[in-house]
């Protein structure tokens, strides 16, 4: 009923969403790194006493809402927004789940906050009103 | 049917994306299975408001088109303004993020 070009685009745009909002908290959390032994890049850097303690929880299998930092709890929520949006859009609508495009989009949108991230914290991208450390 | 379709989807995507940030900020206030339930239940509304509820089935302005003709020029916009709408906040917090973990890392590195 409709084209397939259009449905991959559809899907696409829920995959690399999906991909971005998952990058954001990978970022956010640590806990691929931790998870994996290595000790590099900017997810191990230490920034307050909060994230510190939410990482060392998830390090030891445990998610506590209450402890993760604010931009953490908005990255988790969107991310099961998302992925609600997603089933019951594809479930109630005539577009059906193109798995390469999701796929694809969704290592494409995990790469591209890691882009934007990485160049914002160069200092090549600068973010509307401005940065404060705090 | 593209003179419907695309203009149409763009505004409902364009509605969509707003009433998504809007329902995540909401979202973001509180804590609890009957929260994240609530937040679930907006969200279900958004997608059958958005698949067309019954703005479509009771407007007469869109009674004389035929729904399976736009329906591919209406996802087409919808998704991709709905994108747009999404990914401007989005980038806009990762960058600022980014930006905050610079300026720590450097002040970091210029401790003595």
């Amino acid at each position: 009923m409709i084209e397939p070009w259009i449905n991959g685009i559809a899907v696409g745009v829920f995959g690399f969403l999906t991909g971005g909002v998952t990058g954001f908290y990978a970022i956010v959390s640590g806990i691929d790194r931790q998870a994996s032994g290595r000790r590099r890049g900017p997810r191990n850097w230490s920034l307050s006493g909060t994230l510190d303690t939410a990482r060392e929880e998830a390090a030891a299998g445990r998610v506590d809402w209450k402890l993760l930092p604010r931009s953490g709890k908005a990255a988790l929520l969107a991310f099961y927004g998302l992925i609600a949006v997603m089933i019951i859009f594809i479930r109630f609508s005539p577009v059906t789940m193109n798995w390469w495009a999701f796929l694809g989009s969704l290592f494409a949108g995990y790469t591209a906050v890691d882009l934007i991230f990485n160049a914002a914290r160069k200092g090549k991208l600068k973010a509307r009103g401005g940065a404060t450390a705090q | 049917m593209l003179l419907i379709g695309l203009p149409l989807g763009a505004f409902v995507g364009a509605l969509s994306g707003f009433l998504f940030l809007l329902i995540l900020r909401a979202g973001f206030q509180g804590a609890g299975l009957k929260h994240i339930g609530l937040i679930l239940g907006e969200l279900t509304a958004l997608v059958t408001f958005a698949l067309g509820g019954s703005w479509f089935a009771n407007s007469h302005i869109l009674k004389s088109t035929e729904a399976g003709d736009m329906l591919s020029p209406y996802l087409l916009s919808f998704a991709l303004v709905f994108f747009l709408v999404v990914c401007v906040p989005f980038y806009q917090i990762i960058a600022r993020f980014g930006s905050q973990f610079g300026e720590i890392q450097q002040a970091e590195e210029d401790k003595p």
